[in-house]
């Protein structure tokens, strides 16, 4: 289950499973995808629930964020996981674009 | 480098340690080549950690062995469930072993070791990942088996038999 809900100009998209992995991505991209079709442009992806993300979830962001950009928006990670913090800045993830704690 | 194979087993074995040795735990699969026989084993993985490691252990150590199994299964196997996926999973004296071997054509480990995934790709991130949570890689010439250590309760200094991590 993704919850979805929408602020001002915001779209907050919250993935209810615990991981966001190579297993389980099929339906996070079909939601963001839709969002992007559907004309959002700021999207905050919210991890409070997301214990684990791997490297296809690293790249479905990826891909999110060069949707979003070429549309002219952007996306933005919150409340992650200390563990999972430390992987996206290991990983440089967040020079694409930004990326906050719990 | 020598060529390695992943030391797997046909049939299950494998558990926690007996009582009053060092804690530690040993498992041994052969699983369809699917994501889903993955998380199961994935799933399995965790619940023996969580009992003997800290939560930023916990997470290295799955980070690697989900890593380790979706290139097997999915790059290596192309998901096929008519395929097969032999591993060795095994924790001992704060070393995690790692050994994955699938049965397909491999791949040049050589030109992807080096190489850095470059800011927009969707892909390539999974080597970086092993080398930079790894204590140590070994591919096997073929590139269709990989032994990975992880050294958890020390410091990380070596990157297998390829070269010297710069830590």
């Amino acid at each position: 289950m993704i919850a979805v809900t929408k602020e001002d100009n915001k779209v907050f998209v919250r993935p209810e499973g615990d991981s966001i992995v190579a297993a389980s991505i099929s339906e996070l991209r079909a939601k963001l995808r839709e969002i992007v079709e559907a004309g959002g442009r700021e999207v905050v992806l919210d991890l409070g629930e997301v214990e684990m993300v791997d490297s296809c979830g690293i790249g479905l962001l990826i891909s999110a964020h060069n949707s979003l950009k070429k549309a002219g928006g952007k996306l933005a990670v919150i409340h992650a996981s200390a563990d999972i913090l430390e992987l996206f800045h290991t990983m440089r993830m967040h020079q694409h674009f930004s990326v906050s704690g719990k | 480098m020598t060529e390695r194979t992943a030391a797997p087993a046909a049939e299950r074995t494998g558990g926690p340690a007996a009582p009053g040795s060092q804690p530690g735990f040993e498992m041994r699969r052969e699983i369809p080549a699917t994501l889903e026989a993955a998380e199961e084993l994935i799933a399995e993985f965790n619940r023996q950690c969580k009992a003997l490691l800290d939560r930023k252990s916990c997470f290295g150590a799955e980070l690697l062995v989900r890593e380790a199994l979706t290139n097997a299964v999915a790059h290596g196997s192309h998901c096929d469930a008519g395929q097969r996926v032999r591993c060795c999973l095994r924790l001992k004296r704060g070393r995690l072993l790692i050994a994955v071997e699938d049965y397909g054509c491999g791949f040049d480990w050589r030109a992807a070791w080096d190489s850095q995934a470059a800011l927009p790709d969707c892909s390539g991130r999974g080597i970086e990942i092993l080398r930079k949570y790894a204590t140590s890689v070994r591919y096997n010439d073929r590139g269709n088996s990989v032994v990975i250590v992880k050294r958890l309760l020390q410091g990380v200094t070596v990157q297998g038999a390829i070269k010297e991590k710069q830590s």
